[in-house]
């Protein structure tokens, strides 16, 4: 009986799960585009993405902006904890993959359904090359950002790791947690950020090949960075929605509510 | 002959109810003290990190709003930093410690709010496996969930993965299916009820026989 009344619910689900997904398949023409700046600090993703979003409202899109660890959900928290150093690896990934997910379902989603272009300083890769670096087994990591949500460009700022550093060096001495000296266990914070950093990079040259990042030479003068973006842009925009986008949109209207119903 | 030191072990404790939780901790521990009187046991308690009372607290929220998959990391990260500072140190210091709750709750609500069993269970893979799942039964107080948000993981749960929930009713379809869920630990045998003969076993166990807990790791 109980198993039955299980497998009845089970159908109802698949049912239920797979007019979601012709829902979102519907949207696919119309919705916004989602571009990922990702890079080592001190590569100049910022300045860019400003750059980027300046001549993208001039061209007429609608432009939003979501940054790493920004929700209002878990920002705070995560900024106080990591101001008292209290944070291991673990907890470290969880809680930025909660602001991640949050941050996905309540601004970007949203957006990209309204046929917004979503700029997001940071994504689900800055996640996965930090907590790579930290000793966290990358299949799980997979996991805990799962489903993920493969963004149609992401621009990839490559620097060495010794520019990196002089380029944080020149500004501030970096923090706790950006130099790894919870896992370095170095006392001298630029010391441990040169060492974390050239890990950092090593995982993001990895990503770069798995996830097809477009590569910026952020060693180049800055317009000549922000001419390449461009370019790219124009040529290759839009990737069809993967299986694990559709799977993470489906998710996101199962839970708030089908949002063409909020007008 | 040497004093009996004791045993480092991991017991966890679930429930469907917090304070069902709760209670059935208090009573693990008081098993293991009246029989055994230098067994060091201590309870590791679920939001001990603070993180979901801060979210309580946060910005006055009334209306949390979290997806399923949201509040298990939020558990996760919460259970990390139990077991950094509370389960592993106090394993390795050869204590005992009853963790209320463990993975089980958090793996049957999950299940129940409609997350791939798959993923919820890889997702604690960093967590060791405990030597004994107890299940405590649920009390039935009929207590409403939703304003029982801080009682425990399961009514956090109902609070804030089903809202749009009117706060009189009693519980919500998802808070029913968890309540099943984990009424269904034991028939599939990944728990045993908290009975007194389980606790007996237990201090005996302790005692005398092999520990198999890992969380020393």
């Amino acid at each position: 009986m109980l198993s039955a009344d299980r497998s009845r619910t089970r159908s109802s689900t698949d049912r239920s799960r797979s007019s979601l997904r012709a829902l979102v398949r519907a949207r696919e023409r119309s919705r916004g585009l989602l571009i990922a700046f990702e890079g080592p600090d001190g590569a100049g993703k910022t300045t860019q993405r400003k750059l980027f979003k300046t001549w993208l409202k001039g061209e007429g899109h609608q432009v939003v902006t979501s940054k790493w660890s920004s929700s209002r959900l878990v920002g705070p928290l995560i900024k106080a904890r990591k101001k008292v150093h209290a944070l291991g690896p673990e907890e470290f990934c969880l809680l930025h993959a909660v602001d991640f997910r949050h941050r996905l379902h309540t601004e970007i989603l949203p957006a990209l359904w309204q046929g917004k272009t979503v700029l997001a300083d940071r994504f689900m890769f800055t996640g996965f090359a930090r907590d790579a670096a930290r000793g966290l087994d990358f299949d799980w990591l997979l996991n805990v950002y799962s489903p993920l949500f493969w963004p149609d460009m992401v621009f990839y700022f490559a620097v060495s790791p010794e520019v990196s550093a002089k380029r944080i060096a020149a500004d501030r001495q970096p923090k706790y947690y950006e130099s790894g000296q919870d896992v370095t266990g170095s006392e001298d914070a630029l010391a441990s950020y040169r060492q974390f950093i050239g890990r950092i990079s090593k995982e993001y040259d990895a990503l770069a090949l798995i996830f097809e990042f477009v590569t910026i030479d952020a060693e180049q003068p800055m317009y000549e960075q922000h001419r390449r973006i461009r370019e790219a842009f124009a040529s290759d925009r839009r990737r069809r929605w993967a299986k694990w986008n559709i799977e993470a949109l489906t998710e996101w209207i199962d839970t708030f509510g089908d949002p063409s119903d909020a007008g | 002959m040497p004093a009996r030191t004791a045993r480092r072990a991991l017991v966890a404790v679930e429930a469907a109810r917090g304070r069902d939780a709760e209670r059935g901790a208090s009573k693990v521990r008081a098993a293991l003290l009246s029989k055994w009187n230098d067994a060091g046991a201590g309870i590791s308690h679920w939001d001990a990190s603070g993180t979901f009372f801060e979210l309580q607290l946060g910005n006055g929220r009334k209306s949390l709003t979290l997806s399923p998959r949201t509040l298990l990391l939020l558990y996760a990260s919460d259970l990390a930093f139990r077991l950094r500072w509370e389960i592993r140190p106090a394993v390795a210091a050869g204590q005992i410690v009853i963790a209320a709750p463990y993975t089980e709750t958090a793996i049957a609500f999950g299940e129940a709010a409609g997350l791939p069993r798959k993923w919820i269970v890889e997702l604690f893979r960093y967590a060791p496996r405990p030597d004994l799942c107890l299940h405590v039964k649920d009390a039935k107080d009929g207590a409403p969930w939703r304003s029982r948000a801080m009682d425990g993981f399961p009514e956090f749960g109902a609070a804030t993965v089903s809202p749009g929930q009117p706060s009189r009713k009693r519980s919500s379809p998802r808070c029913d299916q968890a309540v099943e869920a984990l009424r269904r630990l034991k028939r599939e045998s990944r728990c045993e009820n908290l009975r007194r003969k389980t606790l007996d076993r237990l201090v005996k166990r302790l005692r005398h026989g092999k520990r198999t807990a890992s969380a020393d790791r």
